[in-house]
């Protein structure tokens, strides 16, 4: 009995994993497509407004999708700080918070790339760092797409998959 | 640590906090304070009166200066690109930040300015009654004529201005005035100081503000669509600005002005201010000066 329980636990295990492992695709494309999505927001409140970035980062949070909405709204919650820390950092902070977002090393330095260009130069200066950032994260969110249909099935699949085998393998 | 009250206060936390040490005043000081400068290399210092008083321990940098700008502007530069060509800077709170560096020029025209190397912070002052003795001189039968205030810079013109504002809009029983529709071009938003909409600063209860583009454009809208009964505008230095006041006239709407001159000689030598006392426009002429730290206002015929 304990045997059948153990194996059920060491399977179950693994298979969570495995079904983890699937997750963190699934949520690292919904992630940037949230993204994606919050650039043009913000585009147009920039160069067509010419709102202060602080408004941006609240409107952006009101109307972007999750997760990237809680994200912004993070940013426009601390910008009280920005003689303490400048825009940028408030901006790092809000990206170490994570905010329910799954981020990869290669758009984690997109958006640290776009937070240090933001504020700074002119509207159409504005617009072509908002632009180069979504065309890399539109990029980026294509070969995770790619990658999350390819993987999925097999991520889950190993996960049970290495469960049984251990089994096998210590009974 | 002590900042004094205020307004200088208030100029203080335009400063990264790690800045605001070097600018400490006693409370004496501050509240006299005119202006906190920077610039790169040298240490801070605070405009007091007439001398200025070295207040920091360490030298500024550009990078220093670069931060206020990026507080001034809530971290949007880009939103205040047109006034940065112009070499300034205007805060919430009305406060307006001059800067210097390197002109960016495009096409002969400046695009901007990078390498940012001296900011000097005016503190705006609200003197509610500052107008008091003027307008007694300037009110004749509960009417009040058209003046121009001169002075040479930082003698006091817009906290004058801003105060006549607020008396000829709300009127004065005393004076025999009733209230007037005021419409003001406030290009610099240093008069209404505006923030959210609602001006920071008693401009007076019938007064309009159209802020943050040229007097000249300000003054031809406001009198096409606010039909006021008198048109405020600070510093007159454009030829433009000249032919807004002509239109103001013809339409038989007062006008209140500023312009920079030390007295009627100086402002009479000026071609462009020649011009405005020929025309008659201005009825009376308000001179600022300082003395002893005090402001002097005097007020003379224009002579037509």
């Amino acid at each position: 009995m304990i045997k059948i329980v153990g194996a059920l636990l060491i399977i179950c295990g693994t298979a969570a994993w495995g079904m983890s492992s699937v997750a963190r695709m699934k949520n690292r494309v919904i992630t940037l497509r949230s993204l994606i999505t919050s650039l043009d927001i913000m585009r147009d409140e920039i160069c067509v407004n010419l709102t202060p970035l602080p408004k941006v980062m609240e409107l952006t949070g009101k109307a972007a999708p999750k997760p990237a909405g809680k994200f912004f709204r993070n940013v426009a919650s601390k910008t009280d700080d920005i003689p303490q820390q400048g825009f940028f950092g408030i901006w790092m902070q809000a990206l170490d918070d994570g905010c329910g977002m799954t981020l990869e090393e290669d758009e984690r330095d997109v958006l640290i790339r776009l937070g240090s260009g933001l504020g700074k130069y002119d509207c159409d200066s504005q617009g072509r760092v908002i632009m180069t950032a979504k065309k890399s994260l539109e990029r980026i969110e294509e070969r995770a797409e790619k990658d999350k249909n390819a993987n999925s099935k097999l991520h889950a699949f190993l996960g049970i998959a290495a469960g049984m085998m251990a089994v096998v393998v210590l009974i | 640590m002590s900042y004094g009250t205020g307004n200088y206060d208030l100029a203080v936390k335009l400063l990264p906090e790690y800045l605001r040490c070097e600018v400490q005043l006693d409370m004496r000081l501050s509240a006299k304070a005119e202006e906190i400068r920077l610039r790169a290399g040298r240490k801070a210092s605070v405009l007091v009166g007439e001398s200025e008083v070295v207040t920091g321990s360490r030298c500024i940098d550009s990078a220093d200066i670069e931060r206020v700008a990026e507080i001034a502007t809530e971290a949007s530069v880009y939103s205040a690109r047109e006034s940065m060509k112009a070499g300034y800077i205007t805060a919430k709170g009305g406060y307006r930040i001059g800067i210097c560096g390197s002109a960016v020029v495009k096409n002969g025209e400046i695009e901007g300015f990078r390498e940012l190397s001296s900011a000097a912070i005016r503190i705006p002052n609200e003197v509610i009654g500052a107008a008091g003795s003027v307008m007694r001189e300037l009110t004749k039968n509960g009417r009040f004529e058209s003046a121009l205030i001169v002075s040479p810079p930082g003698a006091g013109k817009t906290t004058l201005l801003r105060d006549m504002v607020r008396v000829l809009s709300d009127g004065d029983d005393k004076l025999g005035l009733r209230g007037m529709r005021v419409a003001l071009a406030d290009e610099r938003g240093e008069i209404a100081c505006i923030y959210n909409g609602v001006p920071q600063r008693d401009i007076g209860a019938r007064t309009d503000v159209l802020e943050g583009c040229s007097k000249a454009q300000a003054v031809m809208m406001l009198l096409r669509s606010m039909n006021p009964q008198l048109v405020a505008l600070d510093e007159i230095t454009a030829p433009e600005d000249i032919c807004a006041i002509k239109s103001c006239a013809n339409c038989g709407v007062k006008i209140l002005a500023t312009a920079h001159a030390e007295d009627m000689n100086d402002l009479a030598s000026r071609p462009m201010y020649a011009e405005l006392l020929e025309s008659g426009f201005f009825k009376n002429a308000v001179f600022i000066t300082k003395r002893n730290g005090r402001r002097i206002y005097t007020v003379e015929k224009t002579g037509r």
